[in-house]
């Protein structure tokens, strides 16, 4: 498959500090990709270079066959940037600021406009000035914003940063849907990791304007974690702390920590537990997306 | 090929911001009002209807008369027979003249200083970059929000002027004496380029700087050539005749084709975002 997004050996610098050193990675149309990274890593630098606000110093973008330079409203046009800042004008209404911004993608549709408004549960608030909103309203609004023109592309910046549970359900609900309904391409940064393991296909993982690892949350898992930790609810015990060869640590009167070296040894250890006692519940503790991410920053110095 | 539904927008958008706030459009109002109706209408009053036989310094007054002695104003003064007839002609027709030029600038600049620095302090500005519009219609569309209200404030003081002045001349003349083909050159011809000049001035120092009251206070500097003006018209150092007028409106017309031209050969948004962002 063809790559969406292709950037190679991408540079930038502002005031002579170096923000990007040598990026390259590419995206295939339809996928979410996760941006992960800390503060100040460059990420919002790159998708301000993905849509061409600014250049890079050195290195080559393509998005959907298009240089961002040359043809950024080509690319802008067909691309939805979720901001750390709203971005939005405090003095019109929710309603004016969608129809502004409608304008200016040249979609100018009404009904389009109350439909987002209803389906990120605004319209209720539609005709108050957006300085009277809550910070999960105007997240929500500014999603609405990038979804008038329907873009093929996603660039979604802490897409849940101040939002409650069922703002940050609501949103992930949407974002998940667009993909799989209309194949949007999305790219998505975000510090709660939790949140993007359910969500995207690959993870890029950045650091100090560098990419340091990017692939599949398995790929990565088979390349990082090396140890499998596996907590088992039981009714099992053993004097010496250990079945068969299996040795574990004793979380709580019902809970039982096991240290194992592949997956292979889960189906093991199991069919041992099952066969000598009541096993209610087995949870492997350190395959989830954080666990990698820090395995990977222990390697890379950060 | 600019992008009229985007360039609408954003001047609609932005003429509404200064709709809602009183804070801002009422000392667009004030000002022009106190300076084309107001003050006119005082020294009206106070040079048509005061004894010049008791005030002192009525030699300064004919000092000025005098120096406007080769000019065609200089013939229509004659025809007057009393110095108040005099005094209140070379005001109405000759000295507030200028004054039509600060009022669009007063009326314009804080809404055109605003309008990109504004932006990026109300953090709006990514939005507008990363919007598939191009820089020139943004330009235009900045600029339009500050000409619009400021031609038409200009305008209403104008027709205020224009009627206060006829009330309180007629019954010293006997005759309408305004307008005069100078004023109706300055009005349709000299003001909007002035305006437009001034306003696009305002515009790039605004994308340049980076607060409010840096483009403010540097965007003031425009005013300065207007300031020389009423002070060599009101000594009789350069008078402001048919012909002057009308060059001065082409001169104007032509700087302004330049800075549109320049303005649209720059990538301005990898500056402004490289500058703002």
């Amino acid at each position: 498959m063809t790559s969406f997004i292709t950037v190679k050996g991408i540079e930038k610098s502002f005031g002579g500090k170096s923000v990007l050193h040598q990026v390259s990675f590419t995206v295939r149309r339809g996928e979410i990709v996760g941006l992960v990274g800390p503060n100040g890593s460059g990420k919002t630098t790159l998708i301000r270079l993905l849509n061409g606000v600014i250049v890079p110093d050195r290195g080559s973008i393509v998005v959907d066959g298009k240089d961002p330079i040359q043809d950024g409203n080509v690319i802008r046009a067909k691309s939805g940037t979720l901001t750390e800042e709203a971005g939005l004008y405090e003095e019109l209404t929710a309603y004016q600021n969608l129809l502004f911004f409608s304008k200016l993608y040249h979609v100018n549709d009404h009904e389009r406009i109350e439909q987002l408004l209803q389906q990120l549960q605004l319209d209720q608030a539609q005709h108050k000035k957006v300085g009277t909103f809550s910070t999960g309203m105007r997240k929500r609004l500014q999603l609405a914003k990038v979804l008038l023109h329907q873009p093929e592309l996603l660039f979604l910046d802490e897409p849940t940063n101040g939002l409650d549970p069922e703002g940050i359900h609501l949103i992930m609900q949407i974002v998940k849907e667009l993909n799989q309904n209309d194949r949007t391409t999305i790219l998505i940064c975000s510090h709660i990791l939790s949140q993007l393991e359910c969500l995207c296909d690959r993870f890029l993982f950045i650091d100090k304007g560098r990419i340091i690892e990017q692939g599949t949350q398995k790929e990565l898992a088979d390349r990082y974690l090396h140890q499998i930790k596996l907590r088992v609810e039981t009714t099992y015990s053993h004097p010496e702390n250990r079945i068969g060869t299996y040795r574990y640590e004793i979380v709580s009167s019902d809970e039982l920590l096991f240290t194992l070296r592949d997956k292979e040894e889960v189906a093991d250890l199991l069919s041992l537990l099952i066969q000598s006692a009541e096993v209610y519940s087995a949870e492997v503790l350190n395959r989830d997306l954080e666990s990698i991410y820090f395995e990977v920053k222990k390697r890379y110095g950060g | 090929m600019v992008d009229k539904t985007a360039i609408w927008a954003i001047a609609m958008k932005d003429m509404r911001s200064v709709v809602s706030s009183v804070r801002v459009w009422l000392p667009m109002l004030v000002i022009p009002f106190l300076l084309g109706v107001v003050a006119p209408c005082l020294m009206i009053i106070l040079v048509g209807f005061g004894n010049y036989k008791e005030m002192e310094n009525l030699q300064i007054v004919m000092d000025m008369i005098e120096k406007l002695k080769d000019t065609v104003l200089y013939e229509d003064i004659q025809s007057y027979s009393t110095l108040n007839q005099k005094m209140v002609y070379v005001l109405v027709t000759y000295l507030f003249t200028p004054f039509f030029l600060v009022i669009p600038i007063m009326a314009s600049s804080v809404v055109a200083a605003n309008s990109f620095v504004g932006e990026k302090e109300r953090k709006t500005l990514e939005s507008l970059l990363l919007s598939p519009i191009d820089m020139l219609s943004l330009f235009i569309g900045k600029v339009l929000s500050a000409f619009i209200p400021a031609m038409v404030i200009t305008l209403i003081m104008f027709f205020l002027f224009g009627l206060s002045v006829t009330i309180l001349t007629l019954p010293l003349f006997a005759e309408p004496i305004f307008p005069t083909v100078d004023w109706i050159i300055m009005i349709s011809w000299v003001v909007p380029s002035v305006c437009l000049f001034v306003i696009l001035f305002n515009v790039v120092i605004s994308a340049k700087v980076r607060g409010f009251q840096e483009a403010y206070q540097l965007g003031s500097v425009v005013v300065i050539p207007i300031v020389i003006l009423i002070i060599s018209q009101l000594f009789g150092y350069f008078f402001l005749n048919t012909w002057r007028i009308f060059f001065m409106g082409l001169i104007v017309l032509i700087l302004n084709g330049i800075f549109i031209r320049w303005i649209s050969h720059r990538n301005h948004r990898l500056k402004l975002a490289e500058k703002h962002l």
